[in-house]
């Protein structure tokens, strides 16, 4: 059933990588991006890939683990290498209405799917070693600076907290309302696209007000607390800087050059 | 923003994520174009507290399925980020000025339509180049018109009427702050 469903794919460790600070972390994996797109041959995409290899490797997350992180994205990944072959303009090797495979589209296509796969690699490293609640503070951290423009850092960071604390319970209230429902006879899973659009609605209406329900409760809570926003607050876990945080972000800032580099002159 | 504002983008947001984990394919299209209904929140948010509070909720959304889903793909959230959004601050910017049940089906439609036109450019100039397709003249149309355009339109009208079923129901909640704390759970009846 639905509250069966694994969310978060945090696996904990004590690993050099997991050690990192999540703004370090967050900080590499968007550099790291931004490189994957800047790379253009093979000499660089084997780079990228050697350095996501090594990285694994230090992170001590089992192979299998960062391997199921690939496997919702057969899909897009062969809708990409397929669009690639066929609609890249170049030397026509066969074609039909108005696809056309090109030998460039051949190219293209693997080069395409191989930076599909390190996108998505990079992004499940950084939630496999990082937990949400770190990557919460990291990102509230990181966006502090930006406030005085008017950026809601820790209001976001709360936001994120809620959701993250409520989302078990919404898991196990729809799952619980649903039973509910079918034991009164409710119907989700047969009929047409509108039926099933219809049969929805006496699933999230109590869901809706339940939650709602909750939101207004918690927020009276947190009244009754004082509760006043990010100013002068203090925390158990200080997020602190260490010197493994700035070697790797001298190792980011060498990656982007390498990848302007090759984007520019090789 | 207050806190009961605050607490309920969270809440929100994070039903949005739940809602975006539960995706289906639509039949006519392929299989990697699947439909889910996480603008539904987003939209029940957007009438509640303004237009500004969709984008926010599908922003926290996106964010939770990058983290925590498992399935996330940068393009594809970057993606689901700018379709929700123009949706949902369209139909905020509608129903803001209508308060209405017209005003809620003009806005869904209105939210509809903004998401099917701005996804065209968008993924004309920026996904489809991230995904490394430069599409050629004569195949903007078919592409566009064939598959980006109705895909959009079809998920912008099914979460629509299943946005409206749901708003005729919960429409009194929506516009008070804090009118249910303290009420009795369903268990608790």
């Amino acid at each position: 059933m639905l509250k069966d469903i694994t969310i978060g794919q945090y696996i904990p460790g004590n690993s050099i990588i997991h050690q990192l600070d999540p703004r370090t972390k967050i900080l590499a994996a968007l550099i790291f991006i931004a490189a994957l797109f800047l790379v253009t041959d093979l000499v660089g995409y084997t780079t990228m890939t050697l350095f996501s290899v090594i990285i694994i490797f230090l992170s001590r997350i089992p192979a299998r683990f960062v391997l199921r992180g690939l496997k919702p994205l057969y899909y897009i990944l062969a809708f990409t290498i397929i669009l690639n072959f066929f609609l890249t303009p170049g030397r026509v090797i066969w074609s039909w209405w108005f696809l056309r495979l090109t030998q460039e589209g051949l190219r293209q296509g693997l080069f395409m799917g191989w930076r599909l796969l390190l996108l998505v690699l990079t992004t499940s490293l950084l939630t496999l070693t990082s937990s949400p609640i770190a990557l919460t503070d990291g990102i509230e951290r990181l966006l502090s600076p930006f406030r005085r423009i008017g950026v809601p850092a820790h209001e976001l960071a709360m936001m994120m907290t809620i959701a993250l604390r409520f989302i078990p319970t919404l898991l196990e209230e729809t799952d619980k309302i649903m039973k509910a429902q079918m034991a009164r006879g409710a119907d989700f899973d047969t009929g047409n696209i509108i039926q099933r659009a219809r049969g929805m609605v006496p699933l999230l209406v109590p869901l809706f007000i339940s939650a709602f329900r909750r939101a207004d409760e918690l927020a009276m809570a947190m009244e009754a607390r004082c509760y006043r926003g990010g100013e002068g607050r203090t925390r158990l876990k200080q997020l602190e800087m260490a010197s493994r945080d700035y070697y790797t972000m001298v190792l980011m800032v060498a990656i982007l050059v390498f990848a302007v580099v090759e984007r520019l002159w090789l | 923003m207050t806190i009961a504002k605050m607490v309920r983008v969270g809440i929100l947001a994070g039903m949005a994520f739940v809602i975006m984990l539960i995706e289906f394919p639509l039949p006519p299209f392929p299989d990697f174009l699947k439909y889910d209904g996480s603008e539904l929140p987003a939209l029940l948010g957007t009438f509640a507290m303004g237009p500004w509070v969709g984008v926010l909720i599908q922003l926290l959304k996106n964010l939770l399925y990058l983290t925590l889903s498992g399935r996330g793909n940068p393009v594809g959230v970057l993606g689901n980020f700018f379709a929700g959004s123009s949706m949902v601050f369209a139909a905020g910017y509608i129903y803001q000025r209508m308060k209405s049940k017209k005003g809620a089906v003009l806005a869904l439609l209105g939210g509809s339509v903004a998401m099917g036109l701005v996804m065209l450019p968008l993924n004309l100039f920026v996904l489809f180049p991230l995904y490394g397709v430069h599409l050629a003249p004569d195949q903007v149309v078919p592409m566009m018109l064939g598959m980006v355009l109705p895909f959009n339109l079809v998920k912008g009208v099914l979460t629509s009427t299943i946005t409206f079923l749901l708003y005729k129901r919960v429409r009194g909640f929506l516009h008070d702050e804090m009118p249910l704390a303290g009420r009795p759970t369903a268990d608790e009846q």
